[in-house]
């Protein structure tokens, strides 16, 4: 980017001024002091970039007229562009007019200038005396972070950013402090809680104060309700001392009335009618008393007899008893013949088994359990037994005789085995016989043979025609055909002669073997035919012997299955013997025959059985009615059946007795009920006299008749005294008095003066109640028109919200410095390298080479320079110059690192202080570097004269 | 006919941030407006003959009540029982039942959900019960179950009002915790006619059929509840529900932006800031508006920082707080312009700087030397994520401008 001119509106004492920029690449531009070199640099600036409102103001013109101006810009466009911007025109903005006629605006500017803002370029591309002059004036560790701040930024922005941001934060709040704004709210903000939770625990008592006004309420309550009371009983205890007298006396006559036990009533004359009722009962009563004597002995001599009577049913026990006696006595007799019988029985039972002559007694038959099958078995026995022995014997005599039969076949075979030739021989003299065949056959053979030669001998013969045909066909020159012809005549008679040589060997061959045998031959053939029919003979005896054999091997097993059989029957047997011994000794062929005898036998003996368990149960019977009969006779208290009939005999008579003394009270009963009729009228009159007053005695009748008399009195007075307590008492106050339930006069006097004394407490107490409860309800009132708590809260909020505000800036600038401090330690990282490599070149070459390197030691975060010996230079061992130099080399190779665009340098007086050598090899650098960039050197030297000079 | 009023969140007495340096007036207006919208609530239940008033929860802001709320509400119970208006009440995890400073000395007109378990009441109309309310409160601060199994319908009644105050599990809302949460399905299934719900602050209809409502609170207290406050007004015609809202707020909180690219001077700003006060004045309402200025230039964060922000600012306030409805100013946020591309590419410190502070997920880690300090921790909000990306937004800005403009310099 170029700029190529520049026409000033009005910026400070430039009003209306154009200056043109040669092409050449520095643009000096001279002047002295005051000349308006800075006011120029600004102008460019401002056309660029813009300017704030405050610091454009000072460079308002003193004549007046527009802030502002155009300039002419290559580089930015692909032709010319010309930039004009006028303060409070546009809104301060510029416009560009583009060579097409176009007009664009800043937007579109700033975006050719890579969005760099004014800042940002000042702080690359502008140097003035003042950045040097200030790094002049800075302590060794001050400028090693300034020179890190403009490696990274190219101003010392960042370490005065930091510095700002530190020193906000610390204003506001220090973790341990007290005068930080923050920390003092803290405190205030403790001291507002005390005094809200104060607040809140005098809100709190309205609970209680309301509890307390409930309380207050219901002792008051109580207390009324208890003056009240004890007023009440104060009037009443007063009033009985005014009718003292009185209710005393009503007492004393209720006590005298009530102790007198009368009914309320009396019958009329009662006493008087009583009496004559008396008079007129007396001669009645009199004879009633004689017949009432004699009635009782008769009831006497009647209730003894009854006792002495048995009871009906011991009577008819007592019946029962003797028929059950006189039953027993016939079964007895019965028993008796029964015994008989069994003896008889068992007699002739014993006579039949001695008889049979077995070893079997009477009292072993109740062992012998003859079942259903054992009779049958018996008798399947006695036959297998004699099937089995016959069989025996038979198969026997068939064993033996097969065994003699084998014997002599085989000695027949031996004898035969002793004729036979081998079989060798026999197979020798076979082959023999056919060798003589085949002699007999080749013979036949050679006759035909002979035969067939002699036709074909005739055979060549036929070729001679042929060939004189071919010989012919030569003569006549047809040699072809000639030679065919010759060739069919040639080949036949080849054929024929080779075939005769070929059989004539074999004709001499069977010629020389051909022998004569006949004789022999028919002896031999006879030989082997006897030889073949002896051998026949032995192998058919073989095959007989063979076929014995398998029939001794069936009877011998047949022998074995009969002993088997035979064992098994005889096992049984011995079952039979020792379930039944008695069997031991007699054949089994009679078992089935003693088995009858037997069967017999034992019906008759369970026949016996049956009797002798009658005979039992009989006797068992008969001993338990005993028993039980002499129980019974001991129960009617007699020794034996006869005094028993006796007994029964005397109570008969005694009840006959009985009857005739109850017909002589029946009539004494009837005189005793015609006197009580007599009687019954005076007696009726009495008893309801008494009925009356409810007495049971004429003493009593008398006696009430008394009392009803003074109760009658009493009762009169009483009702006059209740007429006269009345007045004053309820009705159950005066019954209460009556019985007695009041107290002594001086006790009441006593009561009286106590009430007294409690009623005046008890008002006083009211009247203090009353006051508590005014208080205690305008505390309520009171307490419920707080706004303390509110207010408290609120205030509160309010010191909180100036806290947030606080911890908010502070949150601000603690993120702020953090990020800066993280992203420095991250750019430093990632750029520093890179910047110190350019750098270093930039610094080489400006203090001709004596420095070669710029470091940057991470450990430490300090820059280092190294001279051409290697050596390393912290910045408080460089001179001043030195250190400008690197400042200097660090800002240009910033502006190689950071930007693409080649914008123009502004270098305004910045190395007036330099040495003339140190000038020019600072000029020689800028001029390289104008190569690519313009570069506008402001100076108020004149020295050289460069080209392109403006001098202002 | 039934005819209720459905609100919650009341939170009376709760405190006012940020309005510290705001004229005398406004801060006693500001500070007065939830009772005055308390007083409202009860002027339009008696104004249009409700039957009842549901409040489900939070009525009181803290664990700890002032007299001054336990008294206005007790006030106002007792004017709503001079016409027969039925209260049923509730308590959330601000005002839970074992923190109460105040014995609950209601008059009869108030049925309190003295359980957390779920309870209900009968509303009886000329003897005859109309609907069944039901509800429970907050026993202690948190209440972390799903309540809404509890809710069960016994008896017919001609309509089941269920009260419940917790999250709904598809509503993400910073500003609330989460508390005995549901979801619309469960609510679906439970075959109440209306569903009163409390604890979310922004007002919300979530269903029709039935009816699932947030009715929000009756006062906007911060920059976070904007907008109009108030609660609804429930008819059912024995067919169907209809629903009004009514505003109670006193006070409009607002938020706006205005465009700053082209403030060159401070003057801009105060006209501008003018004209949007005095626009709001038009509404004859108190507003409270948070102004953000967009793609502002290096030249308004100088203003922001040496106080000329804050000065116009005063000045407006001033200006206008002597209105009967007054428009206020409670702060005036900057965003910055679009950074420049080159920057983006990060090659330069500036660059460099501007991704870290893109990049550094670690910011609320960098604050814990104030927030865990033992004061900090007592006295200092949790940081917001709004907020944590707000202050980056700014100490980006500060370390900008700093780093361009230059900070103290020796």
């Amino acid at each position: 980017m170029r700029i190529t001119r520049l026409h000033i509106y009005g910026f400070g004492k430039w009003i209306n001024h154009t200056f043109d920029f040669s092409d050449d690449t520095i643009q000096w531009i001279t002047g002295n002091n005051e000349a308006g070199k800075t006011t120029l640099r600004q102008c460019m600036l401002y056309l660029l970039f813009g300017q704030t409102p405050k610091e454009i103001e000072k460079y308002m013109p003193k004549q007046g007229g527009n802030i502002g101006g155009t300039m002419t810009i290559e580089g930015l466009s692909d032709e010319p562009i010309i930039i004009e911007r006028i303060y409070k025109r546009n809104k301060g903005k510029a416009v560009i007019y583009l060579h097409n006629g176009k007009i664009e605006d800043e937007e579109w500017l700033r975006s050719k200038l890579n969005h760099i803002d004014r800042s940002f370029y000042e702080a690359i591309f502008s140097f003035d005396v003042m950045d040097l002059q200030k790094i002049q004036q800075m302590d060794v560790d001050t400028l090693n972070e300034v020179l890190l701040a403009i490696g990274m930024t190219g101003t010392d922005r960042i370490y005065f950013a930091e510095k700002e941001l530190d020193k906000q934060k610390q204003a506001l709040f220090k973790p341990n402090g007290t005068k930080p704004m923050m920390n003092q709210l803290f405190a205030e903000l403790d001291e507002l809680n005390i005094a809200y939770r104060k607040a809140l625990d005098e809100e709190k008592t309205y609970a209680f104060q309301l509890s307390n006004k409930d309380t207050i309420e219901q002792q008051l309550e109580a207390n009324n309700h208890t003056i009240n009371q004890k007023e009440k009983t104060y009037n009443q205890v007063k009033l009985l001392l005014t009718h003292y007298t009185t209710i005393e006396s009503l007492y004393m006559k209720t006590q005298q009335y009530n102790r007198i036990d009368a009914k309320a009533t009396f019958p009329t004359d009662g006493i008087e009618r009583l009496d004559y009722i008396k008079e007129k009962m007396l001669p009645i009563q009199s004879e009633a008393e004689v017949v009432k004597k004699k009635k009782a002995t008769l009831d006497e001599q009647i209730k003894r007899l009854s006792s002495e009577l048995l009871e009906e049913s011991t009577i008819s026990k007592m019946e029962v008893e003797m028929e059950a006696y006189e039953s027993m006595h016939d079964k007895e007799r019965e028993l008796h013949q029964l015994k008989q019988q069994a003896e008889q029985e068992k007699r002739q039972i014993e006579l039949q088994l001695h008889q049979l002559h077995i070893s079997l007694s009477f009292e072993q038959l109740d062992t012998i359990d003859f079942s259903f099958q054992t009779e049958e078995e018996w008798n399947m026995l006695s036959k297998q037994s004699e099937q089995y022995n016959m069989e025996k014997q038979y198969v026997n005599e068939e064993y033996r005789a097969m065994t003699t039969l084998i014997h002599e076949l085989e000695e027949e075979v031996r004898e035969k085995e002793v004729l036979v030739a081998s079989t060798y021989e026999i197979e020798k003299a076979k082959e023999e016989i056919d060798n003589v065949s085949k002699q007999k056959s080749m013979q036949q053979m050679n006759k035909r043979q002979k035969q067939l030669m002699n036709q074909l001998k005739k055979i060549p013969l036929l070729s001679i025609p042929i060939l004189l045909i071919a010989f012919y066909l030569f003569v006549i020159n047809q040699v072809q055909w000639g030679i065919v012809i010759a060739m069919i005549g040639i080949l036949p008679s080849l054929f024929v002669f080779v075939l005769i040589k070929l059989i004539t060997p074999v004709q001499v061959t069977y010629q020389a073997e051909n022998i004569d045998s006949t004789e022999q031959l028919q002896e031999t053939q006879i030989w082997i035919e006897e030889q073949e029919r002896m051998i026949a003979r032995i192998e058919q005896i073989d095959q007989l012997i063979k076929q014995h054999k398998i029939e001794q091997l069936k009877l011998s097993e047949r022998m074995q299955f009969i002993d088997m059989k035979r064992n098994q029957i005889e096992e049984k047997i011995r079952d039979q013997i020792n379930h039944y011994p008695f069997l031991q000794t007699i054949d089994l062929s009679y078992w089935v025959n003693l088995y009858h005898k037997l069967s017999r036998i034992m019906e008759q003996y369970e026949s016996y059985l049956r009797n002798t368990n009658q005979i039992k149960g009989m006797e068992e019977e008969i001993t338990s009615w005993k028993k039980k009969h002499k129980e019974m006779i001991t129960s009617f208290q007699v020794d034996s059946i006869e005094q028993l009939r006796s007994l029964t005999q005397a109570n008969k008579e005694n009840k006959d007795k009985l009857a005739l003394l109850k017909q002589d009270r029946d009539v004494l009963t009837e005189e005793l009920a015609l006197l009580k009729q007599k009687k019954k009228p005076y007696m009726d009159e009495m008893t309801q006299l008494l009925q009356e007053q409810n007495v049971a005695s004429e003493e009593a009748f008398r006696k009430s008749g008394e009392d009803y008399r003074i109760r009658t009195k009493l009762l009169e007075e009483t009702n006059q005294l209740i007429d006269s307590l009345k007045v004053s008492f309820t009705t159950k106050e005066i019954k209460s008095f009556q019985d007695g339930h009041y107290q002594g006069k001086a006790l009441l006097s006593d009561s009286l003066q106590k009430l007294e004394q409690d009623i005046r407490l008890l008002k006083e107490s009211h009247v203090h109640l009353q006051e508590q409860l005014n208080e205690v309800h305008a505390t309520i009132i009171q307490l419920e028109k707080l706004e303390n708590v509110s207010d408290l809260h609120q205030k509160i909020q309010f010191k909180k919200d100036e806290l947030a505000t606080y911890a908010k800036e502070w949150a601000i600038c603690h993120i702020a410095s953090e990020t800066i401090a993280q992203t420095k330690s991250t750019f430093i990282a990632q750029h520093i390298p890179d910047l110190l490599d350019k750098a270093s070149k930039y610094f080489n070459q400006l203090t001709n080479n004596m420095y070669t390197h710029i470091i940057f030691k991470e450990e430490n975060q300090w820059i280092y320079v190294q001279n051409n010996q290697h050596m390393l230079f912290a910045l408080e061992e460089l001179s001043q110059g030195t250190r400008d130099q690197l400042y200097i080399s660090l800002r240009l190779a910033l502006s190689d690192l950071f930007t693409n665009t080649k914008l123009p340098f502004f270098i305004d007086d910045s190395f007036v202080h330099f040495d003339p050598t140190r000038k020019e090899v600072m000029m020689e650098l800028l001029r390289e570097k104008s190569k690519t960039n313009q570069l506008f050197y402001f100076t108020t030297s004149t020295e050289p004269a460069y080209q392109s000079v403006i001098t202002l | 006919m039934i005819r209720f009023i459905h609100t919650a969140d009341l939170h009376l007495d709760s405190p006012f941030k940020k309005i510290s340096a705001m004229p005398k007036n406004v801060v006693a207006d500001v500070r007065n407006s939830i009772y005055l919208s308390f007083q409202q609530l009860i002027t339009v239940a008696i104004k249009q003959r409700v039957d009842f008033v549901l409040i489900v929860g939070d009525i009181f802001d803290q664990a700890q009540q002032s007299m001054k709320a336990h008294m206005t509400l007790i006030k106002g119970f007792k004017e709503l029982q001079k016409y027969n208006i039925q209260v049923y009440v509730s308590y959330g995890n601000h005002d839970y039942l074992s923190c109460h400073t105040f014995p609950r000395n209601y008059p009869e007109n108030v049925h309190i959900f003295e359980k957390e378990k779920v309870e209900q009441f009968d509303y009886r109309k000329d003897g005859k019960v109309v609907a069944k309310i039901y509800g429970f409160s907050y026993e202690e601060r948190v209440v972390d179950t799903n309540m809404v199994p509890q809710y069960q319908i016994t008896e017919e009644a001609p309509y089941h009002i269920a009260t419940l105050h917790g999250s709904l599990g598809s509503i993400t809302d910073t500003n609330h915790e989460t508390y005995a949460p549901f979801q619309l399905q469960e609510l679906k299934q439970k075959q109440f006619d209306y569903w009163a719900l409390g604890h979310i602050h922004t007002r919300q209809i979530i269903s029709t059929n039935p009816y699932v409502v947030y009715p929000g609170n009756i006062q906007g207290r911060s920059m976070k509840e904007v907008g109009d406050k108030g609660c609804y007004l429930v008819t059912y015609n024995g067919y169907e529900t209809q629903l009004d809202f009514i505003p109670l707020h006193t006070v409009t909180f607002k938020k706006t932006t205005i465009e700053a690219s082209n403030m060159e001077e401070s003057t801009d700003v105060y006209l501008s800031l003018e004209s949007l006060v005095q626009k709001n004045m038009k509404d004859k309402k108190k507003v409270m508006i948070e102004v953000t200025l967009e793609n502002t230039s290096l030249k308004l964060e100088e203003w922001n920082r040496n106080g000329q922000l804050k000065e116009i600012m005063t000045l407006l306030n001033d200006r206008f707080s002597n209105e009967e409805n007054w428009v206020q100013i409670s702060v005036i946020k900057l965003k910055k312009q679009k950074l420049p591309r080159e920057w983006y590419e990060g090659k330069d410190f500036l660059g460099q700087l501007h991704i870290a502070f893109q990049q550094n997920d670690k910011m609320r880690t960098l604050l814990d030397s104030l927030w865990n300090h033992p004061s900090g921790r007592k006295w200092l909000d949790t940081i917001s994520e709004e907020e944590l990306e707000d202050w980056t937004l700014e100490a980006e800005n500060m370390a900008t401008y700093l780093l361009q403009v230059g900070g103290e310099k020796e």
